[in-house]
């Protein structure tokens, strides 16, 4: 009986999640977060833009801050809501679904904004940080241009 | 004693088109490659001693240009870096002082004006962290002018 139940313990011990350790997840490294920046950077100003650009890791901590030539001071303060949206929201920010056409948004939640500009990085399906640009005139041409370096470096998140 | 008057009054007025003639002055500004080299170079400093650091480069205004945060830095360096980068900008008198004052961050100077200030923060003292920032700076020696 005793066996047996020395056994069953060793089976489960065996088969069961602790045996196989704790969850792993995927980490924004530094090179690759600098990578994103600069590539942004480089986007947003060969669209003409001097734009602000912030990168955060998935727990919303900085890793690389920029902020371009002629990029207005405050921008830099527009990027850490357009970050912390995206990773609070787990998607790019933007307003609310289901806004009527032409309807103004309500206001954002504190550190938060429905401006766009605020991308999700994603290795496969898990986001692993955010960019959140600032600068251009508009948040649409901020999203533009960080999706286009995002798209760039496609290969590498993963 | 009219014709002194006049006189007076187009030497004033003459003295005085002079003086806004002159062009405002200007002041060096920090780049943003300049700002990115030198951040760069710190972290790759700290890196080469064995620290992971969180480097933070500022302009005059106090106005962020540059931050990193390198793998395994840990987080509070993210605060300590932007006070130190502050510090150097808003208290330049605390600037190189010992004793009770925390190691405050390396301003940036181009002559003798201060176009900015490195922050670093991460390694286990704060002169290694000054050090990573210090030798960031005489990198780029020759583009502070």
């Amino acid at each position: 009986m005793r066996l047996a139940y020395l056994a069953l313990f060793a089976g489960a011990a065996a088969s069961g999640s602790f045996a196989q350790g704790l969850p792993t997840r995927k980490t924004l490294t530094f090179d690759l977060a600098q990578a994103i920046a600069q590539q942004v950077l480089a986007t947003c100003r060969a669209d003409g833009y001097k734009v602000s650009i912030r990168v955060v890791d998935a727990d919303n901590v900085v890793k690389v801050v920029l902020r371009d030539d002629d990029a207005f001071p405050s921008s830099e303060a527009v990027t850490v809501l357009k970050a912390t949206s995206a990773i609070v929201t787990g998607k790019d920010s933007g307003p609310p679904a289901g806004l009527p056409p032409n309807a103004q948004p309500p206001q954002a939640p504190p550190g938060m904004t429905y401006f766009t500009g605020g991308l999700v990085i994603k290795a496969g399906n898990q986001v692993i940080g955010a960019v959140g640009v600032s600068g251009a005139p508009g948040g649409d041409k901020d999203a533009v241009c960080g999706a286009a370096a995002l798209a760039k470096l496609a290969d590498r998140l993963k | 004693m009219r014709l002194v008057c006049l006189t007076s009054i187009v030497a004033i007025t003459v003295l005085s088109a002079g003086a806004f003639a002159q062009e405002l002055p200007a002041r060096k500004v920090l780049t943003i490659d300049l700002a990115r080299t030198i951040a760069q170079e710190a972290l790759a400093k700290c890196r080469a001693d064995g620290y992971k650091v969180t480097v933070r480069v500022i302009d005059a205004d106090n106005v962020v240009k540059v931050v990193l945060r390198d793998d395994g830095a840990i987080l509070s360096s993210v605060q300590v870096a932007q006070m130190r980068a502050s510090a150097a900008v808003l208290s330049p008198f605390l600037v190189g002082r010992g004793g009770a004052n925390p190691p405050a961050g390396v301003p940036i100077r181009v002559d003798n004006q201060t176009i900015g200030a490195i922050g670093v923060s991460g390694a286990p003292s704060g002169d290694q962290d000054a050090a990573c920032a210090n030798a960031a700076l005489s990198r780029v020696a020759d583009r502070l002018k």
